[in-house]
């Protein structure tokens, strides 16, 4: 494998770590599968490259992103918690929704970004490769979700949504008011998604509507890989696994798509992505988020 | 003081499988006080609990708590009032967060919860220091995860989880029942100690005759959502368990089936 080829790697793999720490927050905080994902990455990128294209700032577009993602989240909270609606068909139907919402906000299929401002441009002209600046750029901001994400989880607050996920009934005898909790981490946890569409716009340079297909089984691939690696209740760890099981699932693929011996196609990735999923869910003994919910044990 | 005042309950209203669990309970329980309630199944034992915590919604009647009406407060802004061990010690603790963890979330019951560490060198001391009091070793485990626990031990951590935070009841529903009887000893003792040292006041239900005798200042029973029975004081200290058998034979008007209560 090229190093060109191994920074692309990594580079999407900090990108879909957030997805990851999203995916992770969801499933395992607040054990609730949420499908909204694959609608509320590509609502991250095309927000951002709307914004990008009208000639908002990029940083301030990027936020705009990630209140979109919140806002996506809490649709999907808001119909579990006040209708009742069970939650993987809640965020089913927040995901179909966005798909044409995604096609409104960005007026066609796809938008380019490619001779645009992003976020990046500053650093592109400190005498590194752009391929390098990437996934340094990626890799600082993704040192920084994470601790503030830690922060988080180890607040009173933080503690609280963990109650409200693991139980539920004794989150309320404590007075913890579970809804509150379960909207708070869903918008959290789909604004990190935004933010992962964000910069998957920005550092590739365009957004497409149906870039958000299969963005929750990565996402999943990447929490149940480093949960693999690393078997720790440390959560500073418990996170940072998420992200290096991001990276290293890109960076396996990659390898696997440069193998020619397996004869493997970029247009492959989808397929094996689910076979990964799957294999995950058949081994025994692997703590897996959809274990519980597809075969009614407890993970 | 808690006061219930024509308190009544009923499930699932206006349909065939419609329940009157709770049918007009009046009952005062004045601060310091040590409640024993007991009853048979369906009686309506766990229904006044959740009344209390603002789990059972009223069809009628008021909760009043230290003179605030709380009858349309729901659970969670309950809690800072009412401390509560439930029967199932899974239920009352979070096996997948250590002891510690499940302290921090009992030790913020009834405050707002920010954005401070949960776990600071400070509570950490105070919860090695009080888990010492359980005598159980528990004090050199605080990172354990609470699973790793034994029933008696997950019940003893969660009855001194609800003495972590102010409350103006403690609210104990049939906690030593899934026990083995010497550790469900240990654990009446455990509640006996804590009820006297911090002067709370407790509600405890029962299933078993000699416990509702044995511990607190008032045992209560009640009957098809009814209190039949209420007694204190010396006429409650000379009354054993024949005698709670005979009242109870006598308010059923029917024999006693002896798997109905446990009269140990």
């Amino acid at each position: 494998m090229s190093t060109f080829a191994f920074l692309g790697a990594i580079e999407i793999g900090l990108v879909f770590s957030l997805v990851a720490l999203g995916v992770f927050l969801s499933f395992r905080i607040l054990n609730f599968p949420d499908l909204t994902v694959d609608g509320s990455f590509p609502l991250g990128a095309a927000v951002t490259a709307t914004l990008i294209v009208s000639g908002v700032n990029p940083w301030l577009a990027t936020a705009i992103a990630m209140v979109a993602g919140a806002c996506a989240g809490l649709v999907t909270a808001f119909l579990n918690v006040r209708f009742n609606i069970l939650h993987l068909l809640a965020s089913i139907l927040t995901m179909i929704a966005l798909y044409s919402i995604n096609l409104r906000i960005m007026g066609r299929p796809n938008v380019a970004l490619l001779q645009q401002e992003t976020v990046l441009t500053p650093f592109y002209n400190l005498g590194l490769a752009q391929a390098e600046v990437k996934p340094i750029f990626l890799a600082v901001l993704l040192v920084i979700v994470v601790l503030l994400l830690w922060r988080f989880l180890v607040s009173d607050f933080g503690l609280a949504m963990r109650a409200t996920g693991a139980n539920p009934r004794m989150a309320r005898a404590q007075g913890i008011a579970t809804s509150g909790q379960i909207y708070t981490g869903m918008a959290l946890s789909n604004a990190l998604v935004a933010l992962a569409g964000a910069m998957f716009a920005q550092t590739n340079g365009f957004a497409d509507v149906t870039s958000g297909v299969g963005t929750i089984v990565v996402g999943l691939a990447a929490v149940i890989l480093g949960e693999t690696l690393f078997r720790s209740r440390a959560m500073l760890i418990i996170l940072t696994a998420c992200v290096i099981g991001s990276i290293l699932y890109r960076v396996a693929l990659a390898l696997a798509l440069n193998t020619p011996a397996l004869g493997l196609e970029a247009s492959d990735l989808q397929l094996v992505t689910a076979v990964l999923v799957i294999v995950a869910l058949i081994l025994p003994g692997v703590r897996n988020p959809l274990k519980s919910l597809i075969r009614g044990g407890k993970s | 003081m808690i006061s219930l005042s024509d308190v009544h309950v009923t499930f699932a209203r206006g349909t065939p499988l419609e329940t009157k669990a709770i049918r007009g309970i009046d009952l005062s329980i004045p601060a310091g006080e040590f409640v024993a309630v007991i009853g048979s199944n369906g009686a309506g034992k766990s229904t006044l609990l959740n009344v209390l915590t603002g789990d059972a919604p009223l069809e009628r009647g008021r909760v009043v708590i230290d003179e605030t009406d709380v009858s349309t407060w729901p659970a969670p802004r309950r809690a800072g009032m009412v401390a509560r061990v439930f029967q199932d010690p899974m239920a009352g603790t979070c096996e997948g967060l250590s002891i510690e963890e499940n302290m921090a979330l009992a030790a913020a019951r009834g405050s707002r919860r920010g954005l401070g560490a949960a776990l600071t060198h400070v509570r950490r001391d105070s919860f090695r220091e009080r888990l010492a009091e359980l005598g159980l070793g528990l004090e050199n485990r605080l990172g354990d995860r609470m699973g790793q626990l034994s029933g008696g031990q997950r019940q003893a951590v969660s009855l001194l989880m609800a003495t972590l935070a102010d409350m103006r009841i403690l609210l104990l529903d049939e906690h030593t029942a899934a026990l083995d009887p010497r550790i469900a000893a240990f654990v009446l003792e455990l509640t006996r100690r804590f009820v006297e040292s911090f002067k709370l006041t407790a509600l405890m239900v029962t299933h078993s005759m000699r416990q509702a005798l044995d511990y607190g200042d008032r045992t209560v029973m009640l009957h098809e959502g009814k209190i039949v029975f209420d007694v204190s004081g010396a006429e409650r200290d000379a009354l054993d368990v024949p005698h709670l058998v005979e009242l109870f034979t006598k308010v059923r008007g029917e024999q006693l089936d002896d798997d109905a209560l446990l009269l140990g």
